[in-house]
């Protein structure tokens, strides 16, 4: 992790991307602590989310949760606090906890993960005082979310997308749409699906465990995509999930 | 719901679909396979947790088996250790009998005469009647199978409502039986143990209802009076496949 991360500084990353049910926020918070120290730089200077899991949503000490979020992560805030699923029967209780700790300051903003428009409608109707400031939500070509994304604009909650490549499965990389636009633009079929989310204000939260993919992946700001290209990549859109919901979140 | 298991109580199928819905698009259909006793008291345990345990999601477990079945699967052995310790003492010694691979499930034909299916459906009813607690089929359901249904109509109705809240189609699907077992059904029995049931589960939804199917009622298509054999199952699945997109 150290290897990537400092790669990933000098390339100019700058966003990092956890939750409390990786396991992996005490090391998130360390090795961020070593590598900002090297590459020159302050906490100041990343921005950084994590998530607020099921398990803790049934204990039901949220405040608990956000001070072993803030000593795993080495900080004394978080940019972005997600609620990591709408957890049936906790998840209205949960937002109405989070609201107080973003009150609070430990919090920048607090935002939700893996909505759709049902628990959208349920949370909203459970009067709530902060509208979340992100959705944090599987989104790529082959989900569009087109009702999610209308609805979050409409209600200025951003978007950050996760598996924003969709693993690069098959029916992504053999596509002859993305090939065709990839060969035309010279650019890979990551970097034009990276342009996409970036193009309709999603931004991407993708993972790679190669150093030179951090480089590839940074490359989207010396072309763009006309038009008729965001509609073509959108068209490929098939509800497809790659992580199921409920799977994750029984009930969901 | 669950065609390719071991049958299973409507509440385990209720928790495999909170597990696992999201495969399903929004407008996809949700079977909801009934038979004569899915309505009664079916008393679950170890074995039927046990059976789950890796396959569903921990917290769905039933919270009174979880943590035996979950201690099981981690130590197996725990099952039965003289069973086992022979086990192994034989495949030390060459003696192990391997378990025969394929049963009647996977015939295509049906490997009983008409007198056996007879004989396989009384069985059948008499082994549902010890189970469930029934002396006699025309008489009244007892206290416990009264409150065993109660308890049914309300995981139905919740399975239902739970589908059609994510936008999916619930559909009731009554399943077929071979003509001997059918025969044993009289109209008085099904109403009782089957119509009324899902007449007491509000909304009503859409209902394939293959008891009164005599193609379906086809010996040449089981392995025994219950149980559809594999050219049955590719006829049956391919006819509630057709009739679901109607």
């Amino acid at each position: 992790m150290t290897e990537l991360v400092t790669e990933g500084l000098k390339v100019g990353f700058r966003a990092f991307d956890t939750a409390r049910d990786y396991s992996n926020e005490h090391i998130v918070g360390r090795v961020l602590e070593e590598c900002l120290k090297k590459a020159g730089l302050s906490r100041k200077d990343v921005f950084i989310t994590t998530k607020i899991g099921n398990s803790q949503q049934e204990k039901g000490d949220i405040e608990g949760e956000i001070e072993k979020s803030l000593e795993n992560l080495h900080t004394d805030y978080v940019d972005l606090w997600l609620m990591h699923w709408p957890y049936p029967g906790y998840f209205e209780k949960t937002w109405e906890k989070m609201e107080k700790v973003y009150a609070q300051g430990k919090v920048r903003a607090i935002g939700v993960a893996n909505y759709n428009m049902r628990y959208f409608r349920k949370l909203f109707s459970a009067d709530i005082e902060v509208v979340p400031h992100c959705l944090q939500l599987e989104h790529h070509p082959m989900r569009t979310a087109d009702d999610i994304l209308a609805f979050c604009k409409e209600k200025q909650i951003s978007i950050q997308a996760y598996s924003p490549l969709c693993r690069m499965i098959p029916a992504i990389r053999d596509n002859i749409i993305l090939k065709q636009i990839s060969v035309s633009k010279g650019k890979s079929i990551p970097q034009v699906i990276l342009r996409w989310h970036y193009q309709h204000l999603s931004v991407p939260v993708f993972k790679t465990l190669k150093p030179h993919r951090l480089g590839e992946n940074f490359n989207i700001w010396d072309f763009e995509l006309t038009e008729q290209e965001m509609r073509q990549i959108s068209s490929l859109d098939a509800d497809y999930k790659y992580h199921l919901e409920s799977v994750s979140c029984p009930g969901y | 719901m669950n065609w390719a298991n071991q049958p299973q109580t409507l509440i385990d199928d209720f928790r495999l679909l909170k597990n696992f819905h999201s495969i399903l698009r929004h407008g996809g259909k949700i079977l909801i396979s009934i038979m004569p006793f899915s309505g009664l008291n079916k008393k679950t345990g170890l074995l039927d947790t046990y059976k789950y345990v890796g396959t569903m999601d921990w917290t769905l477990l039933d919270p009174v088996f979880r943590d035996e079945a979950i201690a099981l699967r981690e130590n197996p052995l725990r099952w039965g250790k003289k069973k086992a310790l022979r086990q192994i003492v034989s495949h030390f010694l060459g003696r192990e009998k391997p378990k025969p691979l394929l049963n009647g499930a996977m015939d295509e034909h049906n490997p009983m005469t008409e007198e056996e299916m007879a004989e396989d459906a009384q069985r059948m009813m008499d082994g549902w009647a010890a189970e469930f607690g029934i002396n006699d089929f025309d008489e009244p359901l007892s206290e416990v199978n009264r409150q065993g249904r109660e308890i049914r109509i309300n995981v139905l109705k919740e399975l239902i409502d739970f589908s059609t809240e994510r936008g999916y189609e619930p559909i009731v699907v009554i399943l077929p039986v071979a003509k001997q077992l059918a025969n044993l059904f009289s109209e008085a029995f099904r109403e009782k143990y089957i119509y009324s049931f899902l007449r007491s589960v509000e909304p009503e939804v859409r209902t394939l209802d293959y008891l009164h199917d005599e193609t379906f009622q086809d010996p040449a298509l089981y392995f025994n009076s219950f149980c559809l054999n594999k050219r049955g199952r590719e006829m049956f699945s391919t006819d509630v496949c057709s009739r679901i997109v109607q």
